[in-house]
């Protein structure tokens, strides 16, 4: 008798049971996310428009930019920012790797794009490098590849008149006046491979289950690039093609390195 | 005379419905080992015999009809920390029928309802809530004597149908191939199995091996030989414990047709459990899975599962 009341409350169980199972759900929430952004941000200039560049260099010599790219190859965020890293991050770039190269592997801390920067954007506003998906944790700087862009690199200019930046790193265009007379242009189209630079951020970047959004910018101080050179010999020394020998052009590159900050 | 005829009559009653309860037990305990089939990332991981309801230490009799349902709780660890990492938790509750059309077959059907969690490493979450694939099983008794032998054996095998819909997210992207509640993925396997019963003791176990077809997302599980040895002791009609060894060796899985490499390789759980007669047709069970044996390729660690469930036995006429 027992028997037969289980086995109809099992059944009807049962039945419950399996049709509010038939039903079924699928849902995803976003994890982490961090923008890398980079813009032209002067050290000691105002800031200016989009478009020419012109300011001051340490000579006093008056620099005007009409062409002015940067290829960031790789963006890392790090988490660890030891003696090393800082030490790294305070020391002035000293030598230039002749040598071009593409993409490299993107991961969850790193962007593999290469983005070219156009230097030529109003001064503070922001370029996309790209956006990173990371680990939850803290985050201390941001190590940067500057390096010849392929075919596939982000924001290659394709306006006429603008140059193509397939397997350069840098390409500067523009004039300068020299403190105590005389003029001249500037031409620097180079695929060199600048030595790694790495930035501390200002703060820590913080990523939790409360926290799950942040933001990392790098701006260059590009009216620093043209301190301590000689513009003409720097001329000279580009006159046919971008001599990496070039004693102006290695110290240009140098500034422009070490031109880089995180913001 | 009359007296000792009666007293007789009424020993043989208690006997043989003790027997009864010691078979009903011993069939549980064989429904136990042949745990219900999990299907962890992919569509052949698993342990335990595939076959879903066993008939125990006797053949089955024509028409035995047996209703269990499992509760089951997992997680799963994937990748590397702090690069690709993934925890997966699973919660399953498991329908289980199982027939006898005759004394020498089994056949049995399974329905598993399926939440599972996953978190990345960038604390991105996915979950999906609903039915898993069907699992349609067999198994075969060799075995000529009809009633209470002491050795049993034969095949078993089965096929997992690919009966689950792929999960997408509000944009109608799939939701990732490791929150599927099914692979997309026809399974078989085929295998043998051997039991021994001399009361107090019970002695099992089986193989079986799994094939799977391509699945979700050129998902192809690699292929796994699944086997299990336990021994029971039964301290009473109503109570026995079990403890034994689950395992699994199976090969890397493709993504199309690239290697994961955090997938394959070999795990043993062992797998302590106890059973509890709570009236002669329904009985309680409950199980641990311990991994003692991780030797999992790659990025790649399974948790203790733990699985509590109840079985009813019906007769049709």
């Amino acid at each position: 008798m027992i028997s037969k009341y289980i086995n109809a409350l099992l059944l009807v169980t049962a039945a419950s049971v399996i049709s509010s199972c038939s039903s079924s759900s699928g849902s995803a929430v976003g994890g982490t996310q961090v923008t890398i952004n980079a813009r032209p941000s002067p050290a000691v200039t105002l800031a200016q428009p989009a478009g020419n560049k012109t300011f001051t260099n340490d000579l006093g010599d008056s620099i005007t930019l009409t062409r002015a790219y940067i290829v960031i190859s790789n963006a890392t965020i790090e988490s660890t920012c030891g003696v090393s890293f800082s030490a790294a991050a305070e020391q002035l770039l000293n030598f230039i790797i002749p040598q071009a190269q593409a993409h490299t592997s993107s991961t969850p801390t790193s962007i593999g794009d290469p983005v070219v920067v156009d230097l030529l954007y109003a001064d503070n506003e922001s370029v996309h490098i790209g956006t990173l998906s990371p680990p939850a944790e803290t985050y201390c700087g941001v190590s940067l590849n500057l390096l010849a862009a392929d075919a596939d690199a982000i924001n290659l200019p394709e306006a006429a008149g603008t140059p193509n930046m397939v397997g350069k790193s840098v390409y500067i265009e523009g004039s300068f006046i020299l403190a105590g007379g005389g003029s001249g242009n500037i031409l620097i189209s180079t695929g060199a491979a600048l030595s790694s630079r790495h930035v501390l951020l200002p703060s820590l970047m913080q990523l939790s289950a409360n926290n799950l959004s942040a933001s990392a910018g790098i701006m260059f101080n590009y009216d620093s690039w043209f301190n301590a050179i000689d513009l003409a010999l720097l001329e000279t020394e580009t006159a046919a093609f971008t001599d990496l020998g070039g004693t102006n052009v290695n110290q240009l590159l140098i500034n422009i390195g070490d031109s880089i900050h995180s913001f | 005379m009359n007296s000792l005829i009666l007293l007789a009559l009424s020993l043989n009653t208690i006997y043989v419905h003790k027997l009864m309860k010691l078979v009903n037990l011993l069939m549980t305990v064989l429904l136990l080992i042949a745990v219900t089939p999990s299907v962890f990332a992919c569509s052949t991981c698993m342990v335990g015999d595939p076959t879903q309801s066993l008939m125990g230490a006797e053949k089955p009799f024509r028409n035995r009809l047996r209703v269990s349902t499992d509760f089951m709780m997992r997680s799963e660890e994937l990748g590397r920390d702090g690069f690709n990492k993934k925890v997966i938790d699973e919660i399953r509750q498991s329908f289980n029928i199982a027939y006898a059309p005759s004394s020498r077959w089994m056949l049995g059907a399974n329905v598993p309802y399926i939440n599972r969690q996953l978190e990345s490493f960038n604390l991105a979450q996915q979950e999906i809530t609903a039915p898993g694939d069907i699992t349609f099983t067999f198994k075969h008794f060799m075995q000529q004597s009809e009633f209470m032998q002491k050795h049993m054996y034969g095949f078993l095998g089965g096929v997992k149908l690919s009966t689950a819909a792929e999960q997408k997210d509000s944009n109608g992207i799939a939701l990732d191939f490791d929150v599927q509640v099914g692979q997309g993925a026809d399974v078989a396997n085929l295998g043998a199995w051997y039991a021994h019963f001399n009361f107090p003791f019970l002695y099992y176990g089986s193989a079986s091996y799994h094939v799977a077809s391509t699945g979700f997302q050129e998902f192809q599980a690699g292929n796994a030989l699944v086997f299990n040895a336990t021994a029971q002791y039964a301290t009473s009609y109503g109570l026995a414990y079990y403890a034994g060894i689950e395992g699994r060796s199976s090969k890397r899985d493709t993504f199309s047709g690239v290697i994961d490499d955090d997938s394959g390789g070999n795990i043993v759980f062992l797998t302590p459990g106890l059973v509890y007669t709570i009236q002669p047709e329904l009985i309680l069970n409950v199980v641990l899975k311990l991994p003692v044996v991780e030797r999992l390729n790659g990025e790649h660690e399974e948790s203790t599962i733990f699985s509590i469930g109840v079985t009813y036995d019906f007769e049709i006429h």
